[in-house]
């Protein structure tokens, strides 16, 4: 099999698995009690079949989302609409322009925010016990504290979090400074993806939009570093390949979620336009990378080890979860099939980037599903879903790509 | 003449010499008195909780005479006591320096070393003092403590059983005896301890420590799937002020507790018995509605309230709500006869 036909099959593969994730996610959002009730040790009286709160205008947006894009797709909008809907996607804008957008959203974005810095952390989030009980022993003291354990496993957190309260008496500044760097961060990799500056505003707009994004930018305790260094390792690739492995690394020791990612980026590295060679090399780093991650756990007796196990059913569980966390984030669950659906189509029509996009929203989406089957300590919970919404974000970008697609 | 010269130049050799003398006592004593005002001060802060007024007012005696054993042990106490413990270290070592054999303050370091998660350090500390110290109560709870730190429950219990043969109302062993049992997972001697604590009718108990592991308060709740009795399940529904369905998830994690009290509120409830092949047990539902109060992350807890307990705790609910959300709870208990 050539690399052509790998990625084919690849794609075929994402497609069913993406469609899988956003189809048991919506189903959830239309009959909530439908598979709980089926998968619970907890018997219930409920009727499986009542209709979720969100499920009329999800259903609505969907038909007419998807109603309009085939439309679109098939030449069957009245001329004028096909016509400036074309255009619109493939617009191009200047540097300078582009830069005076940013600023226009990224202002106002960065004025109406700073308030949040001068919340009290400690009343907004009972887990700020937790940190201060572990800076206490940070980073190799013992506790009998699991919370408080975990939490020093997290080594670049703590290293920011404690340098925000020492430096700036204030323990939420450099975690809102690691969101705007996430802001600029998905602007500037869906640009290199699409090679058009329009595509990233879009995605920046679509993530500022977000509200499980403006709930967490700036808390301390939720904070966004470990999507910053996902989503840069993930620039890093198209840019600097060989530093591609550190970030991710960073990530994992701020969060050892972003584990569950290596999948996502081997797909990404795979789909990328860089030489067969350097994709090997860059494999290698991240095996590296891991294996130093791993023995930094091994040192340190992490917590890690202590709470694995294994329910499949929970996978369910995870994915009907994610409608409920995502409930506010609407502008999401209405275009979440929509999306994956034209990144599918865009995929099959030669766009190399759509198909590790879909696995990227779709795969971050299951990694939740994978905690809640591995451990019954950590659960998935919605300040999570940021990389999700991220990706989402760079999917609706994508779609402004203004290269000419060729089917391979 | 020369005799008589020489006699004044003794003379006047001698006033200078008893003068200088005591002008250097005279300062020193004034700097003595000086600082033992300033140490009285500091004290005073420290007895009315302003430790950080006491704080710069022992370090500035100390600038002065850095060898102030008085000074120097005041503030490695009041640096313990504001979470200074690497601070409060160094001088402990200081001290070490100018007086060796000064057992409270081998304790005190050790107590310091459990604070900063070094629990080996302080049992090494701890092997410094006399023999005649290892039965002393304080030297064993901080054993104790750092046993625990260990993992090692055992070595933790063996010590705190020594405390309670010598002291049986001792409120820090039976504290420990009751820690040791949410460690060691042994509900039965959480009962116990429990209703040595709190009586047969504790009072107003919140349940913070057990949700957050504790971090070495009293737990009163403990982790329903470390009991040999209890089955426990707790399903929450959300819903909307139109009663639509938002949410409806299983809590994976439940405390509850092993105190008496327990399976007295559970006899209010109607009850009704279940055979299978695992044996025969007594069902208790309770089914409780309530208006969670809304917080800036998420809803993340919900709690059974009898009266003053809070005697069931599920957990990692984790579902953003809007204000007019309400919940449905419903516990099932299941104890095994």
């Amino acid at each position: 099999m050539n690399t052509t036909q790998s990625k084919s099959f690849l794609t075929y593969l994402i497609s069913i698995f993406s469609l899988f994730v956003v189809g048991i996610t919506l189903l959830s959002i239309i009959f909530p009690a439908l598979l709980i009730s089926n998968l619970s040790y907890h018997s219930n009286n409920l009727e499986i079949f009542e209709i979720g709160y969100n499920a009329p205008l999800i259903l609505l947006c969907n038909f007419i989302i998807i109603g309009f894009g085939i439309a679109y797709y098939k030449n069957k909008l009245p001329t004028i609409l096909q016509v400036s809907i074309s255009k619109i996607l493939q617009k191009q804008i200047s540097k300078k322009l582009s830069i005076i957008i940013l600023l226009i959203i990224l202002l106002p974005y960065i004025v109406l925010t700073t308030p949040e810095l001068f919340l009290d952390e400690a009343s907004q989030a009972p887990d700020y016990e937790i940190f201060l009980a572990a800076k206490e022993i940070f980073p190799f003291g013992k506790t009998t504290f699991t919370e408080a354990a975990e939490q020093n496993d997290r080594y670049v957190r703590m290293i920011l979090l404690i340098t925000s309260l020492e430096i700036f008496q204030n323990v939420k500044i450099i975690p809102f400074l690691g969101s705007i760097a996430l802001l600029f961060t998905t602007y500037f990799l869906t640009k290199e993806i699409t090679k058009n500056r329009l595509a990233g505003i879009i995605s920046l707009l679509v993530l500022i939009q977000s509200y499980t994004f403006l709930k967490y930018d700036s808390f301390a305790m939720y904070e966004n570093f470990w999507v910053l260094f996902y989503v840069l390792s993930l620039y890093l690739i198209t840019k600097k390949f060989y530093t591609s492995s550190i970030s991710y690394s960073l990530s994992i020791l701020t969060k050892a979620f972003t584990a569950i990612f290596l999948p996502l980026s081997i797909i990404f590295i795979f789909y990328s336009n860089l030489k067969s060679k350097t994709k090997l090399l860059i494999i290698m780093t991240y095996g590296i990378m891991f294996g130093g991650v791993i023995a930094i756990w091994t040192f340190d007796t992490s917590v890690y080890d202590n709470i694995l196990r294994f329910d499949l059913a929970q996978i369910f569980v995870g994915l009907t979860k994610t409608s409920y966390q995502l409930r506010f984030d609407l502008l999401l669950l209405a275009s979440l099939l929509p999306l994956t659906l034209a990144l599918i189509v865009r995929a099959k029509n030669g766009f190399q980037f759509a198909t590790p996009i879909l696995f990227l929203i779709t795969g971050s989406i299951f990694a939740g599903a994978v905690v809640e089957m591995l451990s019954d300590h950590f659960v998935i919970l919605p300040y999570r879903f940021v990389p999700t919404i991220v990706f989402f974000a760079i999917g609706v970008g994508v779609l402004f790509s203004y290269k000419k697609e060729i089917k391979p | 003449m020369n005799m008589i010269n020489k006699k004044y130049r003794l003379l006047f050799f001698g006033i200078f010499s008893f003068g200088i003398i005591f002008l250097v006592s005279e300062t020193a004593n004034a700097i003595d008195e000086n600082n033992d005002e300033l140490i009285e001060s500091a004290m005073n802060f420290i007895k009315i909780d302003r430790i950080d007024k006491a704080i710069p007012i022992l370090e500035e005696v100390l600038e002065k005479d850095p060898n102030n054993l008085n000074a120097l042990k005041n503030l490695a106490v009041a640096y313990t006591d504001t979470k200074m413990c690497n601070e409060s270290i160094k001088l402990y070592d200081k001290i070490l320096e100018i007086k060796s054999n000064s057992p409270e303050i081998f304790y005190g370091k050790a107590v310091c070393f459990n604070d900063i998660g070094e629990p080996e350090k302080a049992l090494l500390t701890l092997k410094q003092l006399d023999e005649k110290f290892d039965s002393d109560n304080n030297i064993l709870s901080t054993k104790i403590a750092a046993h625990i730190l260990l993992h090692e429950f055992e070595i933790a219990k063996k010590y705190t059983e020594k405390i309670l043969e010598n002291k049986p109302d001792s409120k820090s062993a039976n504290y420990y005896m009751l820690l040791l049992s949410f460690y060691m997972k042994d509900h039965v001697l959480a009962e116990k301890y429990l209703v040595k604590i709190f009586g047969n009718e504790p009072k107003k108990i919140g349940s913070s420590c057990s949700t957050i592991g504790c971090m070495g308060a009293t737990p009163f709740l403990f982790p329903m799937k470390h009991s040999e009795n209890f089955e426990i399940t707790a399903q929450i529904q959300v819903r909307n002020e139109s009663n639509a369905l938002i949410a409806i998830i299983d809590s994976k994690t439940i405390n509850y507790t092993p105190h008496p009290i327990f399976e007295k509120i559970l006899s209010n409830y109607d009850t009704e018995f279940i055979q299978n092949e695992f044996g025969t047990f007594e069902v208790t539902k309770i089914i409780q509605k309530s208006k969670p109060m809304i917080n800036s992350y998420f809803m993340d807890r919900t709690q059974f309230f009898y009266n003053d307990y809070s005697i069931l705790f599920a957990y990692n609910l984790a579902i953003p709500l809007e204000p007019g959300d309400y919940i449905i709870t419903e516990w099932i208990i299941q104890k095994k006869i």
